[in-house]
Formats: structure tokens, C-alpha cells, sequence
């Protein structure tokens, strides 16, 4: 039996605690009961949130009958929440007939989203989501409207994938935004948003999104209760999801996609693939992914088809160069002097002349160098990552090489490899890259190029040995799924591509009839 | 837990008892050329050719000169490899030899004895050139200066290209060519040989490269033929490119007379083709028990130079200047065959290899003494020539001119 | 889970494996010394006959389907003797599989390293295959989908880039049948029939495992023809590149083939390529023996293989170093000890023997199901 089934053995036996709205705190935390009597629910609120400045239990008179509104100030937009409820309660309060909750729903709040809170849990649950909660005395339920939320940064275009031509939108923090984002562009009544709460604290929505008649419902499910297991404390973007649903932990390689734009979400959901929203979070994931996704960027299928295979090439290329480039050389120069021609070797060798270091630690300096730089850069407030960047690349370029502490032909290969691995369109795979070289150029350096070529099989058997929700990381190269060909290593016009990919087993694997192969208007004799 | 810290323990064992051949850049002296010569108290005086790297340095000023010497004498190549520190600084590494001169002194006692070292070892590679030298001493080959490349022996090596490239001269003779000729029965090694011109004191400091003229120059100088491993003579300039044709010389420039009358090389007038294809085909065949050698030569050329007034229009002239340069291939072939026939009597053509495949069973019989069958051998040369085209002008300003006496 | 997504060895993997197996070391080390220039006749014949072999092999298992060489001889034999031979099976599966690694060892020893100790070459290869084998068989399988572009390619690569660079000389391999059939003839039997075709044996550990077993069999049969016709290529390179007495003499001629290549002055001393093929073809084969003893012992002994995986694999590589003091008695015992005292028996005698027990045993089983079912 394969690794794979014992894994998911090991998943079954550890059986996690459901969560259901019902049950979203603790019982010890807040009784879950909701009292017929407002004065006791008050209370009851008002010692769980004592001391909050933001929290607002307003008495009103809704139809004749005590009432209180309760929100956070904070979290709703005061002008419409005085609109909204005090305004009803005004024009109410002129009839008195009793009515139930229901009733005064339908009859002052029409058009107001809403949702009943028949237990205290519920209520507590709405007034943290930004409602205002309606709580009117002798009812068995409470009523919570959402009044409207405070303004949200507005979607903007991609910081981290930008693209040159295609849709310039991107995800927001809002989930209903994102959501919003991705219904747009799918008019599909099968496309099915699932919800579920997640992070003991943080309580934070979290969607899957897919395509009813296309997904594969075994994966779903696995999706399902992968996220239905994660036990955490707080969610604060989808990386700690991440986290607790990937196949295998120990890897440098990332078994899910993320993306911040709308249009490669959308791609992922058609293929058959499903998209988890974390509310707060303006990176959606698509899980299962496999290692080819991560090479392709949507831009691919809006640029000409001959030009993205070619781009492809290069990103698999400086793949390859990010990965391998700097052991090469820590190789070639130390151990394989006779694989390299005559001039070259005499030209890296005069050059090397005076450097007091071995090649690895020469390498090892300069490549932590470049990382630190990297991550200042990165982290610096936008001003004075310029002046860091540019101190660095003279620090680098010019002072460490005149001062005979590193060879030129290092900066170069160095600084070669740092672009390259910035060619990926997904930044948390350039991350490995950035790991696994490391350990090559200590393999370069204990066992020459037999060390790289050994780590590379094994950097590969490690691959083919992933899985993502079950379904191979290698997936169209191995297994190997001809089907798949056209849209791996070179991207095929878009209607020569009929099938979704084979590896995720859609429910309907054809994505469309016939070829639709474009042509000029057919010639009609004499003309 | 524990099993996972074992291997992490045993791999950790390997990355720190690693690097057992690792060598920094630092540490290594590439050598370019050797050179043997008969050793005074020794068996061998080896030369070794190493680059000096600080030379070659883009940022920093040019320190020293682009090569030097190490000499030292000893019994086997290997020896003198291994205990080369004794004077130098660095680990010599081997694999970008370019050029291993010869003495032709060692080369007339045999080279056996070194030969085995050098194919056997893996840091030799098999893309050096074997150079016999025929005056001075081999050392001083690799010492001698040139302004246009820093390094005598790569120097050497592209000399060699291109006058195979563009007169068809170097037969590419390596290491393996070499051993591989030496263990056919039907075929002897040759090389090529070098001659010092100048004064190779002078030619050795780096102020020669300053001067417009040439101090010391190493010039081609015709093939060394072989009998077995020892040297048994040489072949002139004009024999070696001869030699070339036998070997699917692929292209050469090639000056024939274009008249029959005149006598003397000098009075006669000349046409120059440029060959920049050709084929050969040998055929060995015994005819009555009397060995026949063929050579079939097929040549395209056009026509680069001529000094005749004959119109280049006519296809007749053509036919004529063909027929010509046939002649002059198949007695110019034909006259270095019977002449190593003569001289040497050895087969360094490979005819008994054409033997070998085209009747096996009559080469078995033959094959120990294959060279005395070369040596009474007939020799038939026939060479096809097909002159294409006649340059950027058709019709030569000479024909203008005699067709003008004419009238 | 759906079962769609649990995928064992496919047709298609099979198929590699095959290809990687025959010629991965069989191209590099050179075969069929023995026929001079006729060894790409000599080789084709050898793959005929390989493919006669594997057929049998094909057939056998058949008549058991799902059962691999040791249920086979369990099967046929008993428990007690079964468990006897395939012990015996299990020993030589490791010692070849030793000998394999000993193989590529003394090739990188020879070529790259030169003060680096044999043992930790053998040791890093097995800790390699160690970790292969531990995540299963369709790690291998998949692991070679992934290299076979480049092993493959990398072999054309090597014939155009000495044709290319002219080092070429088709006349090397005239003439054609010189010494009449003897030399071919000698060539084949024993050496060629047994390596690299007869070594197949082991794949009846691995063909059990297939998804569709149906079709394994056309698809072996393909596979070691395609393979036969790669040693031949691989062959006609060294023969015209080296010229017959360099390739007799050659250590590893298609490595000093390629030293020969040097395209557009840039393009040369490509020799990594060579150790590359060599290594990934030595890691399958490796691997292959290896898991056919793992196998063998998990029906000995009744327990998975995974752990003894480890130990197991150390006890190989140990046995690498260990099983002869230096190259020429590697070698000789390569040419004269095993292919007759082991191969033969192993790949021949043993497995023809069973087969009239086998046809008699199954056919019984046979009538006592049809009995039992009327």
C-alpha cells in the first residue's frame, strides 16, 4: 500500500471537533441561553463586554414594546444605523399593536439584510461581526441587521503579481469583496460557496469556492474536512491555513496556490479546482496545486500563445539557474577544472588571484549578503529601502570586489541567480529555491558535481513523492498525462485546449466540443 | 525520533569528511604545453608550459609574463608529473594541455615509453596536438613569444587549425590517432613537425612582442613518418598536404600550371583554385598477387587566381583547366606514395586498413608483414576535379589583353 | 479516497523502467567486445533473444496472475524448498545489485575523483536509493518519468555530437561478418544473453505490480526492443567514434566518445552528461535488484520490506567494496564467473524448470475449482 493511503488513515483516526454556529463558544465562556426577558440578556451582555468603550446598548421602544439595540460603534456606520433603527422605532411608535418579531421585521426593516438569533451565542456572534442586534422583550429571538460596514481598502491593483496585460483587479481584505470579485467573472449557478468559522479567537469566515459539476467531490471532501480539522487560535491570512492543511510539512515546496488576483482564481475554479477565501486575507488559495502551477501566470493565456510558451521556457530555466547556478560553480571551480574551456577557466582563475577565501565561503558570503539585502529591502519603510538597495549594490558590486575580498565572476553569478529567482510569478516558490540552493552549494562543495547531481535526484524523488489533497505534485510529468501536454512546458492555442486537466479527475473532464480551430471565411469560386 | 537524528548524523558525518578533492582556483597552475627532451643524467627532461593567471587578470595591471617554464628530468612522465612541487608552488593540473612537443632525438629511440601514461590517466585529455621538433631543443618551443596569443602552446594549437583549415597541412594527429595507427597492422603513425626559426633566447623575453618582426618563430614543417614507435624520417611541406589527400583532405588551395609547355617551374604560368570540398576513396585490391593501391580523389574548386589568358567563359577552358589540375593531383600523390614506397616502406596511408575491410580474409594472411606488400605495391591515383565557378569576374582582364595582341 | 487517485507502477512507467534498466549501465560500460565490429549484430540478436526471454518470463507470470517470482516458486515448489530457492534468489538479487553499484563507483573514482574514498561514493548512491525504495515503488516509477527525457535525450545527443564534430568514421565498422558468425555467437552466449537482456528476471518482482498486467507484456516486449535498438546506437557511437581497438580497451567507451565531442568551440568536455545517464541508469538498476530481494524477503519472512530498507541497503554498499580487492578482479569475475555460475542458473535453468510444475499445478488448481464450482 502506498504511503498516500496511510496517510489518510492517519487523518481519519484523528476525528476533529466540529464547529457549527451554534456551538461557536465555549459553554463555560458565555451560557448559550437566549432569555424571553431583555432586562437578563442585557446583562448578560453587558458583562461580556464591560469595559468596551465601543460597545452600545441603546433602550429604544419598538412598536410599543421595550427594546434595545446593541452594537459596536465601531464596526458600523452610525449615520445609517440612525437611518435604519431609531427612525423605524420613531414611526412605530405611534402605532401600538403588539407584534412579534417577525412582523416587525416585515414591516419596519424590508430591505435591511438580516438573520434571527434564537441563542445568546448567535447574538453575541452578530454584534462581533459589526450588526446591530434588535432585542425586544418577551420575544424568543433576537433580530440582527446588518446596518453596513465601515469603508474597506478598495480593491486596487495587484501589489505582488502584476501583470502587464489582463484585468488589473485584485483581491481586497473583505471576503464578500473577494467573493464578489470571482462571481463576477463566473456566471455559473453551480458555483458554490461553502462558509465555515475557523481560529478559536479570531472567529474568521472562511469560504471554499468551486464548481459543483466540475469539481471532483472526492478532493472536495477532502478539502472539506481538512478545514473542518484545523485547530488554531487565531487566523490572520490564508498562510496559516496553509499550514494546517498541506499534504506534508517537511518541504521547502508550497502544496497550495495562492494568487491575489481575481482572473487566476477564477482559471483554478474552472479547471476543477477549489479556492479557499479567509476573510481578512487578500491571498485566496486553490487547492489541489501542482508544481506547473506555479510556473504559469495568467498573463500566459492573454498574451499570444507562442510568446508565453517562450516565456515559460525562461521561467523554467531560471528555475533551474536560481537553483543549481551558484553550486556549479562552486563545482566547476574546485572540483572540475577540466570541464570548462581553456579561456574561461584562466579568465574565473585570474580573477580569483588574491581572494583570500575558498570558493564556498566566498559564495556563502556573498549569497547571505544578497539575502539580507533582500529581506531590508523588503522590510524597510519604502524611503530608505531606495538608499539601502542602492548602498548594498555598492557594497556588493563595486567596494567588495576592488577590495579583493570576492572574484567578479562571483558578483556575476550571484547576482544572476538573484534575478532569476524572481522570475516566478508566485513569490512563496521562489522561497525554496532560495532554501534547496543553499544546501546544493554545501553538496557542491563536499562532493563536486556528483554531490549536485545526487541532491538533484533526490530533490526530485522528494517531488515526485508529494502529494496535494492527493493528487501527485508532479502531476501532468509524472504520472505523465499526454492529455495535459498542451498547457505544461508550452502553452497551446487556447482551442486547440479541449480537456481540463486529467489529474484532477473533474466531473466533466471535456471543457467543449468540437475545435473551433479559427480560419479565414472559406473561398467561394470565381470570388 | 532517534532513527531520524541517526541520519541526520550520518549525513552530517559526510558533509564534514567531504572535500577530499576539492582545490581552490588559488591552488592550481593550468598547463598548456610539454615538451620532452633526452635527459642528461635521466631518462626524460620534461618542460612544462604553465599559465600564469595574474597575467591574464581584466582589472588588475599585468603582472609577469604570460607563461613559465618549469624543467626536470626523471624516468617516467608520471614521476616527473608527481614530484613537480620540488620547484612550483601550485598543483599542476594536466587536462588543458594543449600541445606535447617532442625531441625528434626521444622520437628516433622510440616514445613507447611515455605513451601508456598519457592515454591512461583521466585528467589527459585527448585533444592535444603531438608536435615533433626538428631543431633546437623541445624546451624551447614552449617558451617562444608571440604578441597575438599570450600562451606558446595555444598559440601552437590554433596555428594548426587553421593551416588545416585553410591549406590543408596538419593531419590532426592526437593522442588517440597516434596509438591508434601505432597498434593497426595496417598503418603507421605520422605527425606533424615543427622547426624553430630565430633565436629562441631572444624570442623567450617578453620584449620580442615589442618589435614588428618575429625574433623566433615556430614554423610547419612537414610530417614525421613512423615505423612503429620510432621515428623513421620525414616528408616535406608539399608531401604532407599530398599525405592530406589521401586522407579526405576536406579543403586546400591548390596551384597548378595551366599550360603543359614550359619547362621550369618558373617560366610556367599558373592557376590558383580554392578546394573547399573533396572526397577520398582507397581501394586495396591484389591483382595476380602483385598488390594494387587506389586513390579516387573527387574535388569540387573554383577558381581564385590565374595568370593564363585563357577565356574563363568557355566551358572548354574549364574541361582544360580540369583535366589539368587531375594531372597535377594524381603525380603529386602519386610521387609522395611511391616516395614513402621507396624511402620508408612503411604505410602510413592506412592502405592495409582498406584492405582490412574491403577483403579480410586476403589482409589476414598478409597483416604481419603488410608493410613489405605496401612497399612492392603498384600505386593508381585518379583524381576527378569539377571547377564550379571562377570568382567575382568572369572573363579575365589577361584574356582582354591577349585578345587585343591577337588582333 | 478514490481509488483513481491511488496509482501503482503504470504501463508507461514500466516501459522506462525497462529502457532505463538496459541501458543505463549496458550503453556506458560497452558490450559485445568479444563480436569486434559486428556487436550492433551481435546486440541485435541479443535483443531478439531478450525478447524471447522476457516473453517467457511474461508467461509465467501469467499463469499466476498478481503473484511474483517468489509466490511463483513458493507456488510451485512448497513452502520449505520455495522458500529455500527464493533465498538463494534473494542473495543474488543483492550481490548483483552490489556489483551494479561497484560498477558505477569505480567509474567515478576513475574519471572525477581521484583522493575521494570508493566507500562514501557507494554509500551516498545506496543512501539515494534507500530513501527511493522507503516511499515505494511509484516513487521509482514516477522518479524515471521524470529523468527519462534526459537520459534519452542526452544518448542522441552524444551520436550527433561526434557526428557533428566529425569524429564519425562509419568505415570502423567494416567489415561486416569478417570471421564469419563465431565471434557473434561467442559474443552473445554468454554475456550478451545475460547482460544485459537475461538480468530482466528481476522485473518479475516489479510486473506483478502493475496496474494493467494485461498489457504488460506487449509493453515489456516493446520496451526492451526499443532499448535494444538504444544499445545498438549507443554501440555504433563508441565502434565508430573510438575506432575498434580504443573501444576494445576503453574502461567506459561512451564516456571517451564523448570526450570527443566539440561542437562550435564551446560546446565539449561534456563528460558530466555521460556520468549523469550512468548514474540515474545505475540507480534504477540498483534499485530494481534491490527491491526484488526487499520482495523476496517481505514472502520469506512475512513482514513489509520498509524496515528493512535501511539496513539492508548499508549491508549492499558494504558489499560493494567488499566483494572483490580491485578492478580487474571486478571485472574478470564479471566476465568469466558470473554470467555462467549465476546468470545462467538464476535467469535460465531455474525459472524453465519450474514451468512444466507450473503448468501441471495450475492446471490442477484449475480442475479443482471447475469440481468445486460443479
Amino acid at each position: 500500500m502506498s504511503l498516500f493511503d496511510i496517510l489518510f488513515k492517519r487523518h481519519k483516526n484523528k476525528q476533529g471537533n466540529k464547529k457549527t454556529e451554534e456551538e461557536l463558544f465555549e459553554q463555560d465562556e458565555i451560557s448559550k441561553q437566549y432569555f424571553t426577558n431583555l432586562k437578563k440578556n442585557k446583562n448578560q451582555l453587558k458583562n461580556l463586554f464591560q469595559d468596551t468603550f465601543d460597545f452600545n446598548i441603546d433602550s429604544i421602544k419598538i412598536a410599543d414594546q421595550e427594546a434595545c439595540v446593541c452594537y459596536l460603534g465601531t464596526m458600523l456606520d452610525k449615520d445609517a444605523l440612525t437611518n435604519k433603527v431609531l427612525n423605524a422605532a420613531k414611526s412605530s411608535s405611534k402605532q401600538s399593536l403588539l407584534m412579534d418579531i417577525e412582523e416587525i421585521r416585515d414591516t419596519y426593516f424590508p430591505t435591511c439584510a438580516f438573520e434571527y438569533a434564537d441563542n445568546f451565542h448567535k447574538v453575541v456572534w452578530q454584534v462581533l461581526n459589526g450588526y446591530a442586534v434588535i432585542m425586544v422583550d418577551g420575544q424568543k429571538k433576537a433580530l440582527a441587521l446588518e446596518i453596513g460596514n465601515k469603508e474597506h481598502r478598495a480593491i486596487m491593483e495587484p501589489s505582488t503579481q502584476t501583470i502587464i496585460r489582463g484585468p488589473k483587479e485584485s483581491f481586497v481584505e473583505n471576503i464578500n469583496t473577494n467573493i464578489s470579485l470571482v462571481r463576477r467573472r463566473i456566471k455559473n449557478p453551480r458555483l458554490t460557496f461553502e462558509s465555515m468559522i475557523i481560529g478559536r479567537d479570531t472567529k474568521t469566515t472562511v469560504a471554499i469556492g468551486y464548481i459543483g459539476n466540475i469539481m471532483n467531490e472526492d478532493i472536495l471532501n477532502e478539502v472539506r474536512n481538512r478545514l473542518k480539522k484545523v485547530d488554531i487560535g487565531g487566523v490572520l491570512d490564508s498562510g496559516n491555513i496553509e499550514e494546517f492543511i498541506k499534504d506534508k510539512s517537511f518541504t521547502p515546496f508550497p502544496l497550495t496556490f495562492n494568487t491575489e488576483r481575481p482572473d487566476s482564481i477564477c482559471g483554478h475554479i474552472l479547471e476543477g479546482k477549489a479556492a479557499i477565501f479567509v476573510d481578512g486575507s487578500p491571498f485566496v488559495l486553490t487547492v489541489p496545486s501542482v508544481l506547473t502551477d506555479f510556473f504559469q501566470s495568467s498573463e500566459d493565456y492573454y498574451q499570444p500563445f507562442l510568446m508565453s510558451s517562450f516565456i515559460r521556457a525562461i521561467r523554467y530555466i531560471s528555475f533551474m539557474v536560481a537553483l543549481v547556478l551558484p553550486s556549479l560553480y562552486v563545482a566547476l571551480s574546485t572540483f572540475h577544472q577540466e570541464l570548462m574551456p581553456t579561456q574561461l577557466l584562466v579568465s574565473i582563475q585570474a580573477q580569483r588571484e588574491g581572494v583570500p577565501f575558498p570558493a564556498v565561503i566566498e559564495i556563502f558570503i556573498m549569497e547571505l549578503t544578497f539575502e539580507v539585502l533582500r529581506e531590508a529591502g523588503v522590510r524597510m519603510p519604502r524611503a530608505v529601502g531606495q538608499t539601502v538597495s542602492i548602498v548594498g549594490a555598492l557594497v556588493i558590486g563595486q567596494a567588495a570586489v576592488e577590495a579583493g575580498l570576492v572574484s567578479n565572476v562571483l558578483v556575476i553569478v550571484v547576482a544572476f541567480t538573484a534575478i532569476a529567482s524572481f522570475v516566478s510569478p508566485i513569490y512563496n516558490f521562489s522561497i525554496s529555491t532560495r532554501l534547496l540552493r543553499f544546501i546544493l552549494i554545501l553538496c557542491a562543495a563536499v562532493y563536486g558535481l556528483y554531490g549536485v547531481l545526487l541532491f538533484l535526484i533526490v530533490m526530485v524523488i522528494h517531488l515526485v513523492s508529494l502529494r496535494s489533497f492527493g493528487v501527485p505534485y508532479l502531476a501532468p510529468i509524472a504520472p505523465f498525462k499526454l492529455e495535459d501536454q498542451g498547457d505544461v512546458f508550452v502553452r497551446l492555442p487556447l482551442w486547440t485546449n479541449r480537456t481540463r486537466p486529467t489529474y484532477l479527475y473533474t466531473k466533466s473532464p471535456i471543457k467543449k466540443e468540437g475545435s473551433g480551430k479559427p480560419s479565414p471565411p472559406m473561398q467561394k469560386g470565381g470570388g | 525520533m532517534k532513527r531520524k537524528c541517526l541520519l541526520i548524523l550520518v549525513m552530517v558525518a559526510f558533509v564534514l569528511t567531504g572535500c577530499w578533492d576539492s582545490v581552490e582556483l588559488n591552488d592550481i597552475a593550468i598547463v598548456t604545453g610539454m615538451a620532452i627532451d633526452p635527459g642528461e643524467d635521466k631518462k626524460y627532461r620534461l618542460t612544462l608550459e604553465y599559465m600564469n593567471p595574474a597575467n591574464f587578470s581584466k582589472t588588475s595591471s599585468q603582472q609577469g609574463a604570460p607563461v613559465s617554464t618549469m624543467v626536470q628530468e626523471g624516468n617516467s612522465i608520471a614521476d616527473l608529473a608527481g614530484k613537480v612541487n620540488v620547484g612550483a608552488s601550485r598543483q599542476l593540473v594536466f587536462s588543458h594541455t594543449r600541445v606535447l612537443f617532442i625531441n625528434e632525438k626521444i622520437a628516433e629511440e622510440g616514445i613507447l615509453g611515455f605513451l601508456d601514461g598519457l592515454e591512461r590517466s583521466a585528467p589527459f585529455r585527448n585533444d592535444f596536438n603531438i608536435l615533433i621538433t626538428k631543431s633546437h631543443k623541445a624546451e624551447d618551443y614552449v617558451k617562444i613569444n608571440n604578441p597575438l596569443e599570450k600562451v606558446p602552446s595555444l598559440k601552437l594549437q590554433k596555428q594548426a587549425k587553421s593551416f588545416a583549415e585553410g591549406w590543408g597541412g596538419d593531419p590532426k594527429v592526437v593522442l588517440s590517432d597516434f596509438i591508434d595507427a601505432l597498434i593497426s597492422k595496417g598503418r603507421n603513425p605520422v605527425t606533424n613537425t615543427v622547426v624553430l626559426k630565430g633565436d629562441p633566447e631572444k624570442g623567450s623575453k617578453q620584449e620580442s612582442n615589442m618589435s614588428n618582426g618575429r625574433e623566433a618563430l615556430i614554423l610547419f614543417d612537414g610530417l614525421a613518418v613512423f615505423d612503429n614507435e620510432k621515428l623513421a624520417g620525414y616528408l616535406s611541406l608539399d608531401d604532407s598536404r599530398n599525405y592530406m589527400w589521401t586522407q579526405d583532405l576536406k579543403q586546400t588551395t591548390l596551384t597548378f600550371p595551366c599550360h603543359d609547355h614550359g619547362d621550369s617551374a618558373k617560366e610556367k604560368q599558373y592557376v590558383n583554385v580554392r578546394v573547399p570540398n573533396s572526397r577520398t576513396k582507397m581501394e586495396t585490391y591484389y591483382r595476380n598477387e602483385q598488390p594494387v593501391l587506389k586513390v579516387n580523389i573527387y574535388t569540387e574548386a573554383q577558381i581564385i587566381e590565374t595568370q593564363c589568358s585563357d577565356d574563363l567563359t568557355k566551358i572548354d577552358t574549364f574541361k582544360k583547366l580540369e583535366k589539368n589540375a587531375e594531372k597535377y593531383i594524381e603525380e603529386s600523390v602519386g610521387r609522395t606514395i611511391s616516395k614513402t614506397q621507396k624511402e620508408y616502406g612503411v604505410d602510413i596511408f592506412g592502405f592495409g586498413e582498406a584492405l582490412y575491410r574491403q577483403d579480410y580474409k586476403k589482409f589476414k594472411d598478409v597483416e604481419d608483414d603488410w608493410n613489405k606488400e605496401f612497399a612492392r605495391a603498384e600505386v593508381v591515383v585518379s583524381a576527378k576535379v569539377q571547377i564550379r565557378r571562377a570568382g567575382t569576374k568572369s572573363k579575365s582582364f589577361l584574356t582582354e589583353l591577349s585578345d587585343g595582341m591577337e588582333e | 479516497m478514490n481509488p483513481k487517485l491511488v496509482e501503482k507502477l503504470s504501463l508507461w512507467q514500466l516501459a522506462i523502467l525497462i529502457f532505463i534498466f538496459e541501458v543505463g549501465s549496458v550503453a556506458v560500460v560497452g558490450v559485445g567486445q568479444e563480436a569486434k565490429q559486428d556487436a550492433w549484430i551481435a546486440i541485435a540478436l541479443a535483443t531478439g533473444i531478450g525478447i524471447g526471454l522476457i516473453a517467457f518470463y511474461m508467461f509465467l507470470l501469467s499463469k499466476l496472475p498478481g503473484k511474483n517470482l517468489f509466490e511463483i516458486l513458493v507456488f510451485c515448489l512448497g513452502k520449505w524448498v520455495g522458500k529455500f530457492i527464493g533465498a538463494l534468489y534473494v542473495l543474488y538479487f543483492f550481490y548483483i545489485a552490489s556489483r551494479v553499484l561497484r560498477d558505477f563507483c569505480e567509474l567515478i573514482i576513475t574519471v572525477i575523483f581521484k583522493r575521494t574514498p570508493i566507500e562514501t561514493i557507494a554509500i551516498t548512491m545506496m543512501l539515494v536509493i534507500v530513501y527511493m525504495l522507503y516511499l515505494g515503488l511509484e516513487v521509482l516509477g514516477r522518479t524515471s518519468e521524470v529523468f527519462i527525457p534526459y537520459v534519452f535525450s542526452f544518448i542522441i545527443f552524444i551520436g550527433l555530437g561526434t557526428l557533428f564534430s566529425g569524429e564519425m568514421e562509419f568505415k570502423n565498422l567494416q567489415p561486416i561478418l569478417a570471421d564469419g558468425i563465431g565471434p557473434i555467437a561467442k559474443a552473445i552466449f554468454p554475456q550478451l544473453l545475460t547482460f544485459p537482456f537475461g538480468e530482466m528476471i528481476a522485473f518479475m518482482m516489479i510486473i506483478p505490480y502493475l496496474t494493467k498486467f494485461k498489457k504488460a507484456g506487449k509493453v515489456s516486449i516493446a520496451a526492451v526492443a526499443i532499448s535494444g535498438l538504444m544499445i545498438i546506437y549507443a554501440s555504433v557511437i563508441q565502434i565508430t567514434t573510438l575506432g575498434l581497438n580504443m573501444w576494445e580497451r576503453s574502461s567506459f567507451p561512451l564516456l571517451s566518445a564523448a570526450r570527443e565531442i566539440s561542437l562550435l568551440a564551446f560546446i565539449e568536455r561534456v563528460d558530466l552528461i555521460i556520468v549523469f545517464i550512468v548514474m540515474y541508469g545505475i540507480i534504477v538498476k540498483v534499485s530494481v535488484f534491490f527491491y526484488g530481494g526487499l520482495k523476496g524477503i517481505e514472502v520469506i519472512i512475512n513482514k513489509p520490506y520498509r524496515t528493512l530498507v535501511f539496513p539492508l541497503g548499508m549491508v549492499i554498499s558494504y558489499f560493494s567494496i567488499q566483494i572483490s580487492d580491485t578492478f580487474a578482479e571486478h571485472i574478470e569475475e564479471g566476465i568469466m564467473v558470473i554470467p555462467m555460475f549465476l546468470h545462467l542458473p538464476f535467469q535460465l535453468f531455474i525459472p524453465a524448470l519450474i514451468t512444466p510444475i507450473l503448468i501441471w499445478k495450475v492446471k490442477k488448481q484449475q480442475r479443482r475449482t471447475d469440481n468445486e464450482s460443479v
